[in-house]
């Protein structure tokens, strides 16, 4: 995603990350006790990552993220002037890319004298799990977080995640 | 109970210490509400991390396209 927003940058794209709740607190990387702690905890991100984007940090109780249903990990794109055009319950830079492509041509395919009505559609989309970074992620966090998951995992089987 | 009470109940449990999976920690079918694509997207105020500024979120969509992820270290 950080790539994706540097080259959609001279498109007429801004980004921004929005900072949440912890998903897999752990020893290593604890749940939010205040807003300090999420602000050292996205210190850590920004700096350990190399996240370039600006960070913007939520509410201690997630005001903003709660309106989308706190989901961990969701992207969204948002038209100039305030129109919401996507919204994927879960990022995937592929996915995001075919988004952001068909928006950037909007105003090209206008001049050249398209006529273009939007339309509503939903669809499910597919994304390729990388377990090995998901499981990294989860051991930096310490074996707390590495043993809940497990634990879920036992309760609702991997084969449910990937339905 | 206290509008203090209360806050803080709200925060201990958006912020939980011991993930399950349940979905009080992640609601989808919330997320399947409103607001939806089409739609104007809410207003929020958020923290800048690099300087500690209030930041409306609509003033990043006010001349630009805006791309928003959600997500956290750990």
């Amino acid at each position: 995603m950080e790539a994706l927003a540097q080259e959609y940058e001279p498109r007429g794209f801004a980004s921004a990350f929005i900072y949440v709740r912890e998903a897999h607190p752990g020893e290593y990387m604890p749940y939010h006790d205040s807003f300090e702690r999420k602000l050292a905890n996205a210190r850590r991100f920004r700096d350990e990552q190399s996240v370039r984007r600006p960070i913007l940090v939520d509410t201690l109780d997630g005001k903003y993220h709660r309106i989308f249903g706190a989901l961990p990990n969701m992207t969204l794109i948002v038209l100039r002037g305030g129109t919401l055009a996507y919204k994927g319950a879960w990022t995937d830079a592929a996915d995001v890319r075919v988004a952001l492509e068909q928006i950037a041509n909007i105003a090209a395919l206008r001049r050249q004298g398209g006529r273009l009505a939007p339309f509503w559609t939903e669809r499910l989309a597919y994304r390729v799990v990388d377990q090995a970074a998901f499981n990294a992620g989860l051991e930096r966090n310490g074996p707390k977080a590495v043993a809940e998951f497990m634990e879920m995992i036992r309760n609702v089987g991997l084969d449910r995640l990937e339905e | 109970m206290s509008d203090g009470e209360n806050e803080t109940r709200m925060v201990d449990s958006y912020n939980y210490a011991d993930f399950t999976g349940d979905e009080s920690q992640g609601d989808f079918a919330a997320f399947m509400g409103a607001p939806h694509v089409g739609e104007k997207m809410p207003d929020g105020t958020l923290t800048r991390l690099d300087d500690g500024a209030a930041v409306a979120l609509s003033s990043l969509w006010r001349e630009q396209h805006l791309i928003i992820e959600f997500g956290s270290y750990g």
